[in-house]
């Protein structure tokens, strides 16, 4: 596959003595969270009918209870961040006001949720890729606001920190994430790098023109629910640019570009 | 990409494959949208697959061996 660079050649400085490799999860190692949680919400919901069908019928209008977790993160900020803590208290509140035992279907709940949740299928070449990295000495780990579980994974025993907004009490963009990040490994962040497929999410401050690339990142997003299995081909593009020119003309698989051509 | 590069990391944005897209397109739309945006915030690199992590660190950052 074409390799594009645009960073002019002899620019990296001396390679740190530790590093770590930060990498988001869904979107970046298996495909978008969207239909594993659409199957997830349907399990549960079965779930529900088969073990507590009165929570089922009182909540007939709202499924997978998303309404309800909407409705909890607007009045608790605390929870706001976390997508697991929204799913078990409304799983909580359902069942009080179904007068079901809250306890038990939170906790039942839960697992046969998380048990579809983490029945994701990594993209082709993410597990030796993440096994090399490992060998050759970076501490790797993953940091994610969704709530799947690496170790509940195939991707389980390759990466020496799972985090998520659950465990930093906080989400991205928010600081706290990516120092969690460097508090794990000992690694200072200038040796780290962070690998994820949504600026969106990363970005701290929105600005005007920003907010424009907003809404048509929604509908990126909105179509990614439709990504193929295949696998990615390995196109890769350097920024930032120096000056827009081939560094390694010869390079194998470098595209001809004004550089390279005669 | 950009709370990670406030943070002081190396930030590496993914685009992942769309069903029907051509995706080698996207990720040079993706670059060139990064180019847009403030050296300080911009990702380092824009990639089709999490796979060419171990490319970047070992043949082009020379960050591992």
């Amino acid at each position: 596959m074409a390799v594009v660079l645009l960073a002019a050649p002899g620019a990296e400085p001396a390679p740190p003595a530790r590093v770590c490799v930060s990498f988001d999860l869904d979107g970046t190692l298996w495909p978008p969270a969207g239909p594993v949680l659409v199957k997830a919400g349907a399990v549960l919901r079965s779930w529900l009918e088969d073990k507590h069908p009165a929570l089922a019928e009182r909540f007939a209008d709202d499924p997978d209870l998303g309404v309800l977790m909407g409705k909890i993160a607007a009045s608790r900020p605390d929870l706001a961040h976390c997508f697991t803590a929204l799913r078990g208290e409304a799983l909580r509140q359902a069942a009080e006001a179904s007068g079901e035992p809250a306890d038990a279907v939170s906790e039942g709940g839960m697992a046969v949720f998380r048990a579809a949740r983490n029945a994701v299928e990594p993209y082709p070449g993410v597990p030796a890729a993440m096994a090399s990295l490992r060998s050759s000495g970076a501490a790797v780990v993953t940091l994610t606001n969704g709530n799947a579980q690496l170790e509940a994974t195939p991707l389980a025993g390759l990466a020496v920190a799972a985090l998520s907004a659950t465990t930093a009490g906080a989400a991205k963009p928010a600081r706290a994430m990516f120092d969690a990040v460097v508090a794990a490994t000992g690694i200072p962040a200038a040796a780290t790098v962070h690998v994820g497929d949504d600026v969106e999410a990363d970005v701290r401050h929105r600005r005007g023109p920003e907010r424009r690339s907003d809404r048509s990142r929604r509908s990126d997003r909105s179509r990614r629910s439709d990504r193929s299995r295949r696998s990615p081909p390995a196109t890769v593009v350097f920024l930032p640019v120096v000056s827009r020119r081939c560094a390694e003309p010869s390079a194998p698989g470098c595209a001809p570009c004004s550089s390279c051509r005669p | 990409m950009r709370g990670a590069k406030r943070a002081g990391m190396r930030a590496v944005l993914v685009v992942p494959p769309v069903k029907g897209q051509d995706h080698a397109a996207a990720v040079a739309a993706a670059a060139a949208r990064e180019e847009e945006v403030p050296p300080a915030e911009r990702a380092d690199a824009v990639v089709g697959s999490a796979t060419s992590l171990v490319e970047i660190l070992t043949s082009r950052w020379r960050w591992l061996h």
